[in-house]
């Protein structure tokens, strides 16, 4: 009787073939632009608070809507974190994006209105789905 | 020839040949608002500033005539994607099934130029948001709102 140490040739051959049916992975993480806190946030007043306030405590906004002679700036930081498993012919993969969100609120003389806020770009997960 | 054997062929012949892969994603992108939250919103009644505190920051925020649309989305979904592909002699087919959604669920509140909610409806923000606006002339913001 034989074993694959007997043949180096069958040998390699059987370690190729378990290194590629054996499952691979990755993981990778994602962000895009800086993170917001929700403290800053929080020292945004409306009708107290002006462009220049929000503009020092937060920097510049992502994105400006006009509206109108009034103004809307949104602040958003994201995480994507994704991962995957690769079962030969099978690949498994789940990705979740999360994001904290600022968005303030201007009259026509630039002072705040309003403003909506959430945090949830920490909640992003790590997570290959299972069927 | 033995099981072990047989297993080891049959094996190396599906290797080889690769014809058919898939690929089974999960995707989560935000998190869904609240339905209470957005029910308990009163068309005629509710401001900004109480849309703000219920559902957070919107995913996005459009002029709509005289007013605003503000839109939360959010997605979770999974789907299937499969590849076949087969060598005929000299021609090699291949193809593919891919059920992905790619609807963006949402909700869409509409304000009037005082900020006060006038609309909200629920569905694909693709087919909400995608409506025909007219200009306007923004000096007219202090006065009779024009425009879509």
């Amino acid at each position: 009787m034989s074993t694959p140490s007997d043949h180096p040739h069958r040998r390699l051959a059987l370690l190729l073939l378990a290194a590629s049916i054996l499952p691979g992975c990755f993981f990778s993480r994602s962000r895009t632009n800086p993170e917001l806190s929700p403290e800053l946030a929080s020292q945004i007043i409306p009708l107290q608070s002006t462009a220049a306030d929000v503009t020092e405590l937060l920097g510049a906004p992502n994105e400006v809507v006009q509206l109108g002679l009034r103004t809307a700036w949104r602040y958003e930081h994201t995480v994507e974190k994704q991962s995957a498993a690769f079962l030969v012919l099978l690949g498994l993969r789940g990705v979740d994006t999360q994001s904290d969100r600022v968005w303030v609120f201007f009259d026509a003389d630039g002072n705040v209105t309003n403003i909506g806020t959430q945090f949830q770009a920490s909640e992003a997960e790590y997570d290959v789905p299972i069927f | 020839m033995g099981v072990h054997s047989f297993c080891s062929v049959a094996l190396v012949a599906l290797l080889s040949s690769s014809c058919v892969t898939g690929d089974y994603n999960q995707t989560r992108v935000f998190q869904p608002v609240s339905v209470e939250a957005v029910d308990a919103l009163e068309v005629g009644e509710a401001e900004l500033g109480e849309a703000l505190a219920s559902l957070g920051a919107p995913l996005q925020v459009i002029e709509l005539g005289a007013g605003a649309a503000l839109a939360w989305g959010w997605k979770e979904s999974t789907d299937w994607n499969i590849t076949g592909s087969a060598n005929i002699g000299n021609v090699r087919g291949r193809i593919q099934y891919a059920d992905a959604a790619l609807e963006f669920p949402g909700v869409v509140l509409f304000f009037d130029q005082s900020w006060t909610l006038v609309a909200k409806e629920r569905g694909f923000l693709s087919e909400l948001l995608l409506r025909p606006q007219l200009p306007r002339f923004v000096e007219e913001d202090g006065g009779v709102p024009s425009g879509a």
